[in-house]
């Protein structure tokens, strides 16, 4: 039996990552009263975030395991690829992974952080190919919302001047960090093929920006942030919007709270969600005047499937029949190699602030528009290599049998040789690719759970193996030998969902029959239920994708709180 | 990213078609081949059979403040002595830095083969194996364990295992994976690492300087070998 909660709040948000967070900060700023639920536990990177700890001081090194995939520091909690207690299933012979965290934040305590906005094309790309669906908004009108998330969180990078990757106007950013010997020598290669290789734009501050609630600190370029970062340079919502939403005394946030479904008042009217506490399984119902679901896309889905009621037999807001569908992750694989001409190079810092400072964006619309190129949409690499501990690259693994004061020497020597590009593409939904409600599983709390389909179409992998011949075609001019065997793109390719990238599976339009939202993320059949997640997404271009989740949240939200102080929710 | 796994399996299809053949370094010496070592009377290699590993994790939520390893660990003193006397060979003392076995190198072994996840529990035979066998091989060439050989007949052992010289494969494979092992497990000790020239990050409050002078002059000098203009 659910309890009712008496609180006095206007909003429902569900998830604290970057579409709730983003949503809980203008809400709440604009005197909105907002209740935040969130599925993981309470998280304080300031008391949490281990930033200098040694990987001897950690068990295995720090490499990753079941526990943590991404290693013993990184910043996901109770979550990885595996949630105790809460599985997802597969169909059968199709492989799928979701990456999902139970902490307050969500999965901005650990994401690369490359911020590149979409273009005019990648929100009209049926308009231009034929191909998926039109965004029901252009780029023109969510640039001035990256203008001001982008202010907002704090992006560095410099001017891109490039087809379809627009620039932010000069007072945005934060000074781009100088580029390092790995990106400098894959430019003058990549360069040397015509091939671009640009500033990457990534949330990470090179600069203070002071603030009374959530004071951030530039980057000291020295740790890694996928462990999360207690001085704030490394956008996460748990050092930024979060605190400054709770600053204006506005917003409640409860920890531990997995939301089951969406409760209505009548068949047009979200009136509340039921969620269950995590540590004592007791189920609460809250009301609010709206509800915006924000627990990332698979997530938003699920909730959506799992509020069927008489009226919405298929789950609430799927009159359409495209909630779960439409689902989209970016493609990726990965080239690696060892320079030789690299050994022996002087050491320096190379950590800058971490990620990637240059990445190669997509560079071939032009021929790809011509019909040249047997896949429709572009990728883009993400440069990697560094300087790092010998025994995780590949120069060690490639170095001859020897022993002795010769192998001292030789790891000395060939320490920061192994260069990779990671490749990250766009698809195109297909039919194949979607979740549904497993008839037979439930989680730990009772609630049934996703099941996942999932089937890589011919352009995917023609995308992948023009990527590996452009990616082997860079480090041959670099006198390089990749190292790993030259795969076919069927088995090169990623899992679906490995990028982490889900999105499209309550996708925004202008039709009631073919879409579940309208440009205003409103649900068509439930218009005072938003979606400020990925779920939304009409396509999903190989650009990452964070920097537009906060973007659209930020934009709808303003439009809720419009909404609310005119009574039109009333 | 790319797994533990995946880099070994990368490595061992890529030797096999010999694609890392252009990757020698030419101011590395590739000893071994050199030294032709063999071995006239071979062990088999053991089978063994291994009670499981019951200990938990850390756990998906572990006090990332105070790092501990729960699990028991499980090797032998006259295991770790071995892991030890291997690590020497490998890595010994120089006028830089300790030698692996000097830095017990054997106790980042017994934590990883100890541990309760499945990349730890495949090694935990191939180690155990090793050492068996090399115990074995030793007592059939020296009538003694590998630590109470002489120098020099470790020293033979050492060459023909890396050197595949008349030694079960699987015996030259697990000593591949050992050496790495052991860079890994020694290097990642911020005292050797910084021996090897990197000394662990210190902040840089300010912009970012980018490469040094030398690094750039290292750098350009690349790039004018391979005829490749600057970026910028």
């Amino acid at each position: 039996m659910a309890q009712t909660a008496v609180v006095d709040i206007d909003v429902i948000i569900v998830g604290s990552g970057a579409g709730g967070a983003m949503s809980a900060y203008v809400l709440t700023r604009a005197g909105i009263r907002c209740l935040m639920l969130e599925a993981g536990r309470d998280y304080d990177p300031g008391q949490e975030v281990n930033m200098f700890g040694a990987d001897q001081d950690a068990p295995l090194r720090g490499t990753g395991t079941p526990d943590k995939p991404f290693g013993y520091y990184d910043a996901t909690i109770d979550g990885g690829w595996e949630v105790p207690g809460e599985p997802y299933t597969k169909a059968t012979g199709q492989d799928f992974k979701w990456w999902r965290s139970r902490m307050l934040g969500g999965r901005t305590n650990h994401w690369a952080r490359h911020v590149p906005r979409f273009g005019p094309y990648d929100f009209k790309g049926f308009s231009r190919d034929g191909q998926g669906v039109d965004w029901p908004i252009d780029y023109d009108t969510v640039a001035p919302f990256y203008d001001r998330v982008e202010q907002l969180v704090g992006v560095c990078g410099g001017p891109l001047g490039l087809e379809n990757h627009p620039d932010s106007p000069p007072e945005v950013l934060h000074k781009a960090p100088k580029p390092r010997v790995p990106e400098l020598l894959i430019a003058a290669a990549a360069k040397s093929l015509g091939i671009p290789c640009v500033g990457t734009h990534t949330a990470v501050l090179t600069r203070d920006m002071p603030d009374d609630a959530a004071p951030r600190s530039a980057c000291y370029n020295a740790t890694d942030c996928g462990r999360g970062c207690n001085i704030g340079a490394a956008f996460q919502t748990t050092t930024s919007l979060l605190p400054m939403a709770k600053a204006t005394g506005r917003l409640k946030v409860v920890t531990d709270a997995m939301v089951s479904r969406v409760v209505l008042s009548n068949d047009r009217k979200a009136e509340g969600v039921e969620y269950v506490d995590r540590k004592t399984g007791q189920r609460h119902i809250v009301r609010a005047r709206a509800v915006i679901l924000a627990a990332s896309a698979c997530e938003t889905a699920r909730l959506l499937l799992n509020s069927k009621t008489a009226a919405h037999p298929n789950g609430l807001a799927n009159g359409s029949g495209q909630v779960g569908r439409n689902l989209t992750d970016t493609t990726g694989a990965h080239i690696e190699a060892v320079i030789p001409g690299l050994a022996g190079r002087p050491y320096y810092n190379e950590f800058g602030i971490n990620f990637a400072h240059m990445y190669i964006p997509w560079w071939l619309y032009k021929a790809q528009q011509a019909g040249q190129l047997d896949f429709p949409r572009g990728y883009h690499f993400e440069i990697g290599g560094r300087f790092g501990t010998p025994g995780m690259g590949q120069e060690i693994w490639s170095l001859p049998r020897m022993y002795g004061d010769d192998l001292k020497r030789a790891v000395r020597n060939v320490k920061g040789t192994t260069l990779h590009l990671s490749l990250r593409g766009e698809m195109v939904r297909n039919d194949g690719c979607y979740a549904e409600i497993d008839p037979t599983v439930t989680d730990r709390f009772g609630i049934p759970v996703l099941k996942f389909h999932w089937q890589w179409t011919q352009a995917e992998y023609n995308q992948i193996a023009h990527g590996q011949r452009t990616a082997r075609a860079i480090f041959s001019r670099l006198g390089g030998s990749v190292t790993q065997p030259d795969e076919p793109p069927e088995t090169a390719i990623k899992a679906g969902g490995e990028i982490i990238h889900e999105a499209g599976v309550a996708r925004m339009g202008v039709d009631p029959h073919t879409s579940v939202t309208d440009q205003w993320h409103r649900t068509w059949e439930v218009p005072n239920l938003r979606l400020h997640d990925g779920s939304v997404f009409a396509s999903n271009p190989h650009k990452n994708l964070t920097l537009t989740i906060m973007a659209l949240a930020m934009r709808s939200s303003e439009h809720l709180a419009a909404e609310l102080k005119t009574g039109g929710l009333a | 990213m790319i797994s533990r796994r995946d880099s070994l399996k990368w490595m061992m299809a890529a030797s096999a078609s010999g694609l890392l053949a252009d990757a020698a370094f030419a101011q590395v010496p590739a000893n071994l081949g050199a030294t032709g070592a063999s071995l006239a009377q071979v062990s088999p290699w053991p089978v063994v059979k291994l009670p499981p590993i019951t200990g938990l994790g850390y756990g998906t939520d572990p006090d990332t403040m105070n790092p501990t390893a729960p699990w028991p660990l499980t090797l032998t003193s006259a295991h770790r002595r071995l892991i030890n006397a291997l690590g020497d060979w490998l890595l010994p003392a120089d006028d830089v830095s300790r030698g692996a076995g000097e830095c017990d190198i054997a106790a980042f072994f017994d934590e990883w083969i100890s541990a309760p996840y499945p990349d730890q529990q495949k090694d935990r035979p191939q180690l155990l194996s090793l050492l068996l066998w090399l115990d074995a091989q030793s007592r059939l060439t020296g009538g003694t364990d590998f630590v109470s050989l002489l120098r020099a007949d470790q020293q033979h052992l050492i060459e023909a295992v890396l050197a595949y010289g008349n030694v079960p494969k699987a015996a030259g494979d697990a000593f591949g994976w050992f050496r790495v092992m052991t860079i890994f497990g020694y290097y990642s000790m911020p005292d050797n690492l910084a021996a090897a020239g990197m000394a662990p990050e210190n902040p840089i409050i300010g912009d970012y300087p980018g490469p040094s002078d030398e690094a750039m002059a290292h750098l350009n000098a690349l790039l004018t070998s391979l005829q490749l203009e600057p970026y910028a």
